[in-house]
């Protein structure tokens, strides 16, 4: 009887230990956000162990530095091999940190990426950041319509609400009405770009990450891509992209940081 | 986050005479959440799945689970019993093989009526309008319901063992290698099935497969199993993009593109 009065008492310490350690984390990561910015990264370096061969380490991101707030948008540069698409993966959580840290807003509390729970990147997946990445990957047999509502119904709106967005933001991007109903699998890769732009510029994120959301868009869509980008902005979104196209960089971004392929060490 | 699991294993261990099953499983699923568990054959998936759902005891170790009247119960110490009325209710279990999860000398519709019947439902008219419901839901004509699943192809088999599970809108679903031995198309709208399923239901599931790209489409978070032990886990996507084990990066380099 004793050992199991004991029991829920230790959980309970526990708790409390755990709860005074996230009101400290709390507090060292809102001193390393400015009260203006929505995302930072702090010496952020990923290196890359290949058990296959080897082991052999390569450093993808050497200590970065950035930040951004609501309503600005970040520009990446720097030659293939910089490390541009690896920095957005690691802001997004995709890539585990090696060392330092990004620290981002998520409704009302400030995350330090290295230290939160997968459940918890999860939700910020669903509420905070929105990621278009250069692929688009979804189940077969999902038709386009139902792909670009997901993350509306994710959120609790209802099938005629999200479908209606969806409709909306697909007619933006020019993918034909007769398009709509059918899987993206058979669609070209402009036509699938767009769809995956879509499915993320259909809902407002407080944060997007862009990996090259125009490498394969005529000058059309681009446009549209442009005044997407444009009026997530002004809807107060913290940007951060990849745009190979220098002129369209121009057009969106308000600051830039080029990077450089890391030394390796030998 | 505070959130509670659904599901808590502590330190699952289970020997086979000199033969280890798995070895200190950890694991928790969360509500809504599909929890992939990857591996090769014979690296202890099935293993923990059964120890997870009941049908086998562990050695050592245990497994809480949050019933829906809020209640948790250590499935390996309530009654056979209990254990059962809660595995026929609560829980569902879909097998690689379909054939062991139906009876393939009754109707379609009474393997599904059956589950309803065994939880208490009194109404031949009611299981019925209900068996109905989740024919349709899995895309199988309400035509063939008084058809016996003998005659049905592996695909509508398979869809058929998973409307018998979920008419009673269990909230946990072990899947074992669902779309095992499936065509590619059949996978596919199995795959959609059951992404609808958790975001309609807000169904939790823990799914076993050795095929990564059926665990990147509907798994949020992944477990790598080797020797009966999990080597390595995290969000689905990190561990498939950024394997941090030799074991995983050689197991994801080894597949096709997923």
């Amino acid at each position: 009887m004793n050992g199991q009065n004991q029991k829920p008492k230790q959980e309970r310490e526990r708790e409390r230990e755990r709860e005074r350690e996230q009101e400290q984390e709390q507090a060292q990561a809102l001193k390393a956000l400015a009260p203006k910015q929505s995302l930072a990264a702090l010496g952020l370096s990923k290196t890359f162990t290949l058990h296959l061969s080897g082991p052999a380490q390569l450093k993808a991101l050497d200590g970065v530095d950035l930040s951004v707030g609501p309503k600005e948008c970040l520009g990446l540069t720097g030659p293939s091999g910089s490390g541009k698409s690896s920095l957005l993966r690691c802001l997004y959580g995709n890539y585990r940190l090696s060392s330092g840290d990004v620290i981002l807003k998520h409704e009302d509390s400030v995350v330090t990426l290295s230290k939160a729970s997968d459940r918890l990147i999860l939700a910020i997946r669903v509420q905070t950041i929105g990621y278009v990445s250069q692929f688009l990957r979804v189940i077969p047999r999902v038709a386009t319509l139902d792909i670009v509502s997901e993350p509306l119904l994710t959120v609790g709106w209802s099938q005629d609400r999200s479908h209606k967005a969806a409709g909306e933001i697909l007619d933006r991007l020019r993918i034909p009405k007769k398009l709509w109903s059918l899987p993206p699998a058979t669609f070209s890769g402009g036509e699938k770009q767009r769809v995956n732009l879509a499915r993320v510029f259909v809902k407002a994120w407080p944060i997007l990450l862009l990996d090259e959301p125009t490498a394969s868009l005529d000058a059309k869509n681009r446009d549209s891509v442009c005044s997407l980008i444009i009026e997530a902005k002004e809807r107060g979104s913290a940007i951060v992209g990849v745009f190979h196209d220098l002129d369209f960089l121009n057009r969106v971004a308000d600051s830039q940081i080029r990077l450089s392929p890391p030394r390796q060490a030998s | 986050m505070n959130e509670k699991s659904i599901l808590k294993a502590q330190n699952l261990t289970k020997n086979y005479g000199s033969q280890v099953g798995c070895l200190g499983v950890d694991l928790e699923v969360y509500p809504s959440e599909i929890l992939g568990l990857v591996g090769e054959s014979g690296s202890g998936k099935t293993t923990v799945l059964n120890l997870l759902s009941g049908r086998l005891k562990p050695d050592c170790g245990s497994v809480l689970y949050s019933m829906a009247c809020g209640d948790q119960i250590d499935i390996h110490a309530i009654s056979e019993a209990k254990r059962r009325a809660i595995s026929r209710s609560e829980l569902g279990f879909v097998h690689q093989n379909p054939v062991n999860g139906l009876n393939l000398n009754v109707s379609a519709g009474a393997n599904i009526a059956e589950r309803l019947l065994s939880g208490g439902e009194r109404s031949y008219h009611r299981a019925r309008a209900k068996a109905i419901k989740w024919l349709e839901k899995v895309e199988i004509s309400a035509s063939r319901l008084d058809e016996k699943p003998e005659n049905y192809s592996g695909g509508m088999r398979q869809r058929l063992q998973i409307a018998k599970n979920l008419v009673t809108e269990p909230k946990l679903v072990f899947l074992d290698e669902p779309t095992g031995g499936l065509d590619v198309s059949v996978q596919a709208r199995l795959l959609d099935l059951l992404r609808r399923l958790q975001a309609d239901l807000g169904l939790s599931a823990i799914l076993v497969t050795h095929d990564l790209g059926v665990a990147r489409l509907l798994s949020q978070r992944l477990m790598v199993m080797k020797d009966g032990r999990i080597i390595e886990s995290g969000l689905t996507d990190r561990v498939l993009d950024d394997p941090q084990q030799p074991y995983t990066q050689l197991l994801v380099s080894s597949t096709l593109e997923v």
